[in-house]
């Protein structure tokens, strides 16, 4: 292509590789953990609010039980790691392969269900996992064969949760996963963004659009759903185990909430549903007015408040009025104010190289 | 002369409705055969039949000889078998390409491996939406609409074609550019069966008619047998004018 770039196009760009070379540069520049915490759990919800987007955004099978592959990546890097001393680090893909398998068990018969039947049935399915895996210890105790399972270390180790070997260096591990997981990100981004240009990914705009008129055209509306649904599952499981081998500490209750599955569904909704970036702005915005308002303190002569929870109230609010105004999302917005080319041009919701 | 479709003693329930009892007919290669009866009389359920949405209650639908009751819609597409809906369903947010593209991509395969893209502007340029092309689908009015539903449709390369009701809504010079497309589609070898309630459009394009009347087949043969039969005006029209 010998195109010259019009300024706007390369304006991006430079934009683009302008924040890049900032997330670089960030642990270097701040020395402190907390901003590099900050930015590594962002990548993090970066990169499941992307992967969300893949079933919710694209395919629009609109998913309430993502916190179960997020459970499950994260158990079974815990599970592996703990009971064969295999590193950490080798147990990610068997993570993220774990949780793809277990999209493919409860998204084969769930999907046949159609829009919000379908969301329904994922509830179900998150909270019966969340529920199974904090009790699992429990149960498995009074199984007679099972029992060996549980009889030395625990598996889940139900309320207590699970706890992982402590490096000496943390500081150098730390750092390396924040690139790792920066890594990550791009790697998730660059998947979204294939996908949006590929066979798969116009078979599910087609799906998402109008199911009956795919299936017609010769789109396996079943067959694409799942396997859209396992991708998704493949990135959240290896999140999880990522965010396990970074904190260290896991529990059940935590891992497989609901409220992380709302998150991830919340994210991309908030930046805009079905688009490349609007999951990334999302994610950057949730994690961030989350982070403001759980640090912040108002001090008010003898009242003092503070905001912990109130960033609940707050997406509760916003998801509200996007619904209501603006269905595009933060980016639907943005792209409203400017109506600039560019922005049309990024983030137009199916559009596909011709 | 073997048959491209035959349905033998269709039946289709729904509840304690009976939509379709015991339809049987044939359908040859390169014919437009006409489908048509009064509302409700089952001819969209008969469609939906064929094309797989609902599994039969009872009966046979054979495509070239095998049987194809009972697979899902994107089976008998791959099959050969394609249906448009009698209420236009673009992909709305996507391009007219992008439309026919969906068709081209995961439509029926011929001749090993056909470039897509060279395919999808082939259909555009047959059906005349060229220069619609890069425009979202739910911005072209109602007749580029069901024109682009007919392309779609085309771009799965389908051997049989079923036709709801595309002219219906449509004004006379969109409906005679229809029926233009139509008899060109038949031109290259596709069988269709069509179903419309403008029957000036449907008598003057058929080969044959069948005529449907509360699920049941009441009367089949060429347009001038079908206009005279009294079983068939007084279906329409009621008793008095039977006869």
């Amino acid at each position: 292509m010998k195109r010259f770039y019009p300024p706007r196009t390369l304006l991006a760009w430079l934009v683009a590789i302008g924040s890049l070379g900032m997330l670089v540069m960030l642990p270097i520049l701040f020395e402190g953990s907390y901003w590099q915490t900050l930015a590594f759990i962002t990548f993090l919800f970066v990169s499941l609010s992307v992967s969300w987007n893949i079933t919710g955004g694209y395919a629009g099978q609109v998913s309430f039980g993502h916190s179960t592959f997020l459970g499950l990546g994260a158990f079974a890097t815990a599970i592996i790691t703990l009971r064969t001393g295999l590193p950490a680090p080798f147990t990610i893909p068997i993570a993220g392969f774990l949780a793809m398998v277990y999209g493919f068990l409860w998204g084969y018969p769930t999907l046949r269900l159609r829009g919000p039947y379908f969301s329904i049935a994922t509830i179900g399915v998150g909270e019966a996992t969340r529920l199974l895996m904090t009790n699992l210890d429990d149960s498995l105790r009074n199984i007679p064969i099972l029992k060996e399972l549980v009889k030395y270390k625990p598996l889940t180790g139900g309320a207590s949760g699970l706890t992982l070997r402590i490096p000496p260096d943390i500081q150098s591990y730390a750092l390396k996963f924040y690139y790792g997981a920066l890594l990550f990100m791009l790697g998730v981004l660059a998947i979204s963004w294939w996908i949006r240009r590929s066979r798969f990914g116009l078979a599910l705009f087609a799906i998402n659009m109008d199911p009956d008129a795919a299936e017609t055209l010769g789109v396996s509306t079943s067959r694409y759903n799942v396997l859209a649904l396992m991708v998704s599952a493949f990135l959240v499981g290896v999140v999880g185990s990522l965010y396990a081998q970074y904190f260290f500490f896991i529990d059940p209750r935590e891992m497989f909430s609901f409220q992380n599955s709302i998150a991830m569904v919340l994210m991309p909704i908030i930046g805009g549903i079905g688009t490349l970036w609007g999951p990334v702005l999302g994610a950057v915005v949730f994690k961030v007015v989350e982070d403001r308002l759980l640090t912040t303190h108002l001090e008010w002569g003898p009242i003092s408040i503070n905001f912990v929870q109130f960033n609940l109230l707050l997406y509760g609010l916003l998801l509200v009025l996007i619904i209501l105004f603006e269905p595009g999302g933060v980016l639907g917005l943005l792209r409203r104010m400017k109506g600039s080319r560019l922005l049309r041009r990024a983030f137009a919701p199916a559009r596909q190289k011709g | 002369m073997s048959a491209l479709l035959e349905c033998r003693d269709l039946v289709k329930h729904f509840g304690g409705l009976v939509a379709v009892n015991r339809v049987s007919f044939q359908v040859h290669a390169g014919e437009i055969f006409g489908l048509i009866g009064p509302n409700g009389a089952g001819k969209t359920t008969l469609f939906r039949l064929i094309s797989g949405v609902y599994p039969p209650t009872a009966g046979q639908i054979l495509f070239k000889g095998e049987k194809i009751a009972g697979l899902k819609p994107h089976a008998t597409c791959h099959k050969g078998v394609v249906s448009t809906h009698q209420i236009v369903r673009p992909f709305r947010e996507m391009t007219v390409r992008d439309n026919v593209r969906v068709g081209a991509e995961f439509g029926r395969r011929v001749d090993g491996e056909r470039d897509v893209l060279a395919w999808t502007r082939e259909v555009l340029e047959f059906t005349g939406l060229a220069p619609q092309a890069d425009k979202l689908s739910k911005n072209l009015p109602l007749a580029g609409r069901k024109r682009l539903e007919i392309a779609r449709a085309l771009a799965a390369n389908p051997e049989l074609l079923l036709l709801d009701e595309v002219v219906a809504g449509l004004n006379p010079t969109e409906t005679a550019q229809t029926m233009e497309l139509i008899r060109q589609i038949r031109a290259r070898a596709i069988t269709i069966i069509m179903v419309e309630h403008v029957m000036r459009a449907i008598m003057g394009i058929s080969d044959r008619i069948m005529v449907l009347n509360y699920g049941e087949k009441i009367a089949e043969g060429q347009p001038r047998e079908i206009v005279q039969n009294p079983v068939v005006i007084e279906a329409y029209l009621g008793k008095q004018y039977a006869g």
